[in-house]
């Protein structure tokens, strides 16, 4: 009888979410069997792999104060435990303080949570402090000084979160499948699945959430200049906007990631180089480190696809006509990596809803 | 609180319920966030009318008709301490030993509780817990089971027996009291029927449109594979539900797979048939059968599985019998059967199959229970309680988007006027977006609430489907004052009916119980029980809660109880199904009178609870062919 043995996991898709998720519920239930299938593991590079482009830092895009806010909250104390245990290096997860320039007033940022009125993050990044009117670049409104928060070199923390996925004995499989239904009819022992095909949610055919839409994102990866960045950059009208501009100096041998843009609903996998110039040219406004553009070691040219979604991520319990529950964990847009431990534990819950002794109305 | 008399029951020092409020803290955030969506954005959250200053005008009032409601010192306390405390009193008092009652039911009822009940002050205060509290040594000396060697449970469980037993006969004595069973209540709603069921008929097969998806992507293979699947699915549920020797039963099964499958086939096949129609958007199949209630996924529950052996077929009037059996509070398991027999006689009969669906669901059946409730639905789509009923038990199993368009449906039959877009369907929404659907739903029933002037005059039904809604996006709290306002309502209705006022405890317990309000959800389960002690549901909620605060030998004992009474074997149901079915039935013959639908739930929990205690022994003794009997050397039940 299924319940005598332990329950069988499947989990749909290896991004940041895929990994995280398996690895969060292979350590509430560890005598599971779990099973990751996915087209894309870390070390592929493609357009429908959105993981590896991401920049990434934490640095919340949550206002709603709720769940939202706290996915990125959960998120960020389990990277500070992370670093503090002294495996920062080994993640690829690194604390660095940030400049965060706005060319808006606070209020028309979006950085105020909904409600209080405040940055919700204000402690949690060890205080905030206003930039000095020649701290500033031209023509911007006000500035923030985030004391210390987090940078993630995603290529080393995807490999690592895949390291600790094979050394609990998580299985993968690399396999494509056009809808959950015929997936489930490949892995007929399957007491749950996970699914976390982010993007792919809207072409798998019984599954088809219009509500994502693809936010094309471009980067430019260049060389660690001689002397180290100290800080990330960060400039933007608001916190999430088309023409934002970052720079994220990454840890341990990540170079440097240059940003950015935001595409709603372009699909585009080709580099556009005039964007690529016209995000050196601001980084190197905002970052005088950098130096001149002319200088800089350009080390490649990124495209990656944000799953946005209407109404944010889908993290929700729906049960399969087959009878088998399934747990959508998708739709994080660009902060996957920022909410990846978070929106894991919701889905966490949610999975022991439906496999506890529950109540019945 | 006072119910659980030992310390290591105590909650404040048990981890487990620290790690339990824990995760609800977690959860109360995603509240915003469920109700919070859609097009409006955050800004229409509930909870935000602290922050935006009533964005949602319409809303806030209703949430404040809500918060007066259970404020004030009307009946609105859905913990009526004070009541059970003097129920218990004069139980006490009548001098009859509580449980002499259970074996005599023709014994006149000790306390009657008839109108009174509602007219109680709320009292849910540590006084009163204190009071009850106090109560129980003297309810203990009324039972006979004081002289249990495990004092450790004993504070905690002969009350509850004490309690259960002569507040079980008081409601016994109370049905008598109150007008026989008024059969208008579950024929009411006959009025559209002639149009919603010829749509609904054609659809009897579960999952064709599934087939055609499937057929759509040109994967015959997958097809097959999930033909397989199915059948696979279906055996696994015989091998839990059909002795192994009995081979003749499963053989009927089987011809009946293969039938099921060869027809999925076939409806599959004539998709070449139908190709030249211009089928090329799914979607709109999916909303084709017009009722809305059947999706791709919906759950694909298939026909009512009967009993085959069932000493009712050979009576005359089988659901008269039934009724009483429900009305009396006698074992489900024999009502059940009762109705089975009942829509065998009369397969058109819609009546017996809502009954036949309430008495599995209150069995903690709720297959056989969805089963039944949407064979009601094809005879009569605007059966608002086989809709209710439906609603609750879908709610149960997580097909909550179909919940929500069940609970739509119930609504434009009772309250018509207030539909002004045709109803939800796949097709219209394509992806079906829960939360806009939920908050679509949400507040057409709260425009329904407001149609009632003030807060006791609402109609109690209304409520119970608010309430529903707001459990199915773990809005406890709101969902506790839904059922609350039910409860207090001096509007009578189905859910307050002294038919179901029971469930109703039920599901105020449930929600009580999901937000982690153990003690508070074992006091409303307390409450179902005293109404209607063979409540196996309410006995099956009250294992989970023991679970939930650690108390496992007593879970066990609430599951294994909940068991016997499925058995049949218990004296009162045996002697009553002799009564029913007359002498010529063997001990064995009504021992294996359940088969074919059990309740793996409660398998699954009991064995979940034996491996918490360490006992693998006990747990490889649970499943289908489970003697209860032999547990009762250890556990009181």
């Amino acid at each position: 009888m299924a319940s005598r043995t332990p329950p069988a996991f499947l989990i749909l898709g290896a991004g940041v979410i895929g990994l995280t998720t398996a690895l969060t519920i292979q350590r509430a239930y560890p005598t599971s069997t779990i099973t990751i299938v996915a087209k894309h593991f870390p070390g592929d590079r493609s357009i429908d792999y959105t993981s590896p482009w991401a920049g990434a830092n934490w640095c919340s895009m949550a206002n709603d104060n709720g769940p939202l806010e706290h996915y990125d909250r959960v998120t960020f104390s389990r990277f500070a435990e992370m670093v503090e245990q002294g495996l920062g290096e080994e993640v690829g997860i690194g604390r660095m303080g940030m400049w965060g320039v706005f060319d808006a007033k606070i209020e028309e940022t979006g950085i105020l949570s909904r409600g209080t009125g405040r940055v919700w993050y204000e402690e949690l990044v060890g205080g905030l402090r206003n930039l000095d009117e020649q701290e500033l670049p031209k023509g911007a409104v006000f500035g923030l000084d985030f004391k210390s928060t987090f940078r993630i070199n995603t290529q080393i923390y995807l490999e690592w979160l895949q390291a600790q996925v094979l050394k609990e004995g998580i299985k993968m499989v690399r396999r494509h499948y056009p809808s959950l239904t015929s997936l489930l009819s490949s892995f007929p022992n399957t007491a749950l699945l996970v699914n976390c095909s982010a993007l792919g949610s809207l072409t798998l055919s019984d599954v088809k959430d219009t509500n994502l839409y693809p936010t094309r994102g471009q980067t430019v990866l260049v060389a660690e200049p001689k002397t180290p960045i100290p800080r990330m950059y960060f400039r933007s009208p608001a916190r999430i906007d088309p023409t934002t501009t970052y720079v994220f100096p990454r840890t341990n041998g990540g170079g440097v990631i240059l940003g950015g843009s935001r595409q709603d609903n372009d699909w585009s996998a080709e580099i556009d180089m005039e964007l690529s110039k016209d995000i050196i040219r601001r980084c190197c406004e905002l970052c005088p480190e950098l130096g001149e553009p002319k200088n800089l070691q350009v080390i490649s040219h990124n495209v990656g696809l944000r799953p946005s979604r209407k109404g944010g991520p889908r993290i929700e319990l729906e049960k399969w006509s087959n009878g088998v529950p399934v747990v959508h964990n998708y739709g994080h847009a660009g902060a996957g990596f920022q909410s990846s431990w978070g929106t894991a534990a919701r889905t966490l819950e949610l999975v022991q809803k439906v496999l506890e002794p529950s109540s019945k109305l | 609180m006072s119910f659980l008399g030992g310390a290591e029951c105590s909650t404040a020092g048990n981890p487990l319920s620290q790690f339990t409020k824990h995760v609800q803290d977690d959860k109360s955030l995603q509240r915003d966030r469920l109700v919070g969506r859609g097009p409006g954005g955050m800004q229409e959250s509930m909870r935000s009318q602290q922050m935006s200053g009533g964005s949602d005008g319409m809303m806030n009032e209703f949430m404040q008709q809500n918060a007066q409601l259970s404020q004030g010192p009307g009946p609105a306390s859905p913990f009526a301490m004070e009541q059970m405390r003097r129920e218990l009193e004069r139980a006490q008092h009548s001098g009859s030993p509580a449980w002499a009652a259970e074996f005599d039911p023709g014994m006149e009822a000790p306390a009657a509780m008839g109108p009174g009940m509602q007219e109680r002050p709320a009292g849910f205060n540590p006084a009163e817990f204190a009071k009850f509290q106090q109560m129980n040594p003297a309810a203990r000396t009324a039972s006979p089971t004081v002289n249990s060697p495990q004092p450790m449970m004993g504070g905690y469980q002969r009350p509850m027996y004490g309690m259960g037993m002569g507040m079980g006969m008081g409601m016994g004595g109370m049905g008598m009291m109150q007008q026989p069973y008024a059969p208008q209540n579950f024929q009411q709603p006959m009025q559209d029927s002639g149009k919603g069921k010829g749509r609904m008929v054609e659809l009897d097969d579960q999952d064709w449109e599934k087939q055609f998806a499937e057929l759509e992507q040109g994967d015959q293979d997958t097809l097959d594979a999930e033909a397989n699947k199915r059948i696979e699915a279906e055996l696994n549920e015989m091998d839990r539900s059909v002795d192994a020797t009995d081979f003749g039963d499963f053989e009927s099964i089987w011809e009946g797979i293969k039938a099921e499958t060869e027809h999925a086939r076939q409806l599959a096949n004539e998709e070449n048939f139908v190709d030249g129609m211009h089928m090329g958007d799914l979607d709109q199949w999916e909303g084709f059968d017009g009722l809305n209630t059947h999706s791709v996924r919906d759950p694909p529950m298939g026909d009512y599985l009967f009993e085959q052996n069932n000493a009712f077929q050979n009576i005359t009037n089988p659901f008269e019998e039934g009724i009483k059996i429900m009305e009396e509070g006698g074992n489900l398991s024999l009502a059940a059967l009762a109705f089975e027999a009942a829509v065998q006689k009369d397969p058109q009969h819609v009546a017996a199959w809502v009954k036949l669906g309430e008495s599995q669901a209150q069995n903690e059946k709720e297959t056989p229970a969805i089963r039944a409730l949407e064979q009601a639905l094809k005879l009569d789509p605007s059966n608002l309680e086989a809709l209710m009923g439906l609603a609750v038990s879908y709610t149960n199993e997580g097909y909550e988007s179909t919940a929500y368009r069940t609970l739509e449906r119930w609504l434009a039959t009772k309250y018509p006027t207030l539909i002004k877009e045709p109803l939800s369907s796949d097709a219209e929404m394509g992806f079906t977006d829960r939360h806009l659907l939920h908050e679509k739903v949400t507040n057409l029933f709260i425009e329904a609430a407001q149609l009632s002037p003030t807060g006791e005059q609402m109609d109690p039904d209304v409520q119970v489907g608010l309430g529903v809604l707001f459990y199915g996006v773990e809005e406890y709290d709101k969902a506790v004052d839904c059922f609350g306002a039910a409860l207090a309502s001096t509007e009578s209705g189905v859910s307050n009916s002294s038919s179901q006022v029971h469930l109703l405890w039920n599901r105020l317990g449930a929600t009580l119980a999901n937000s982690g309000r153990s003690e508070e959800a074992i006091d409303a389960y307390s409450r179902a029980l005293s109404f209607r002690p063979n409540f196996v549901r309410a006995r099956y909620n009250l294992g989970v809660s023991c679970i939930n605060i650690g108390c496992f030998t007593e879970a066990a004992q609430h599951l294994l109880g909940a068991l016997a009474m499925h058995k049949v074997v218990e004296k009162e149901g045996k002697e009553r199904a002799r009564e029913v079915v007359g002498d010529g039935v063997s001990e064995r013959d009504l021992d294996n009178m359940i088969h074919q639908n059990q309740s793996t739930n409660l398998y699954d929990t009991l064995r979940r609870v034996f491996g918490q205690m360490g006992r693998r022994d006990l747990a490889d003794m649970v499943g289908p062919g489970i003697d209860v009997e032999r547990f009762r050397g250890e556990f009181e039940f």
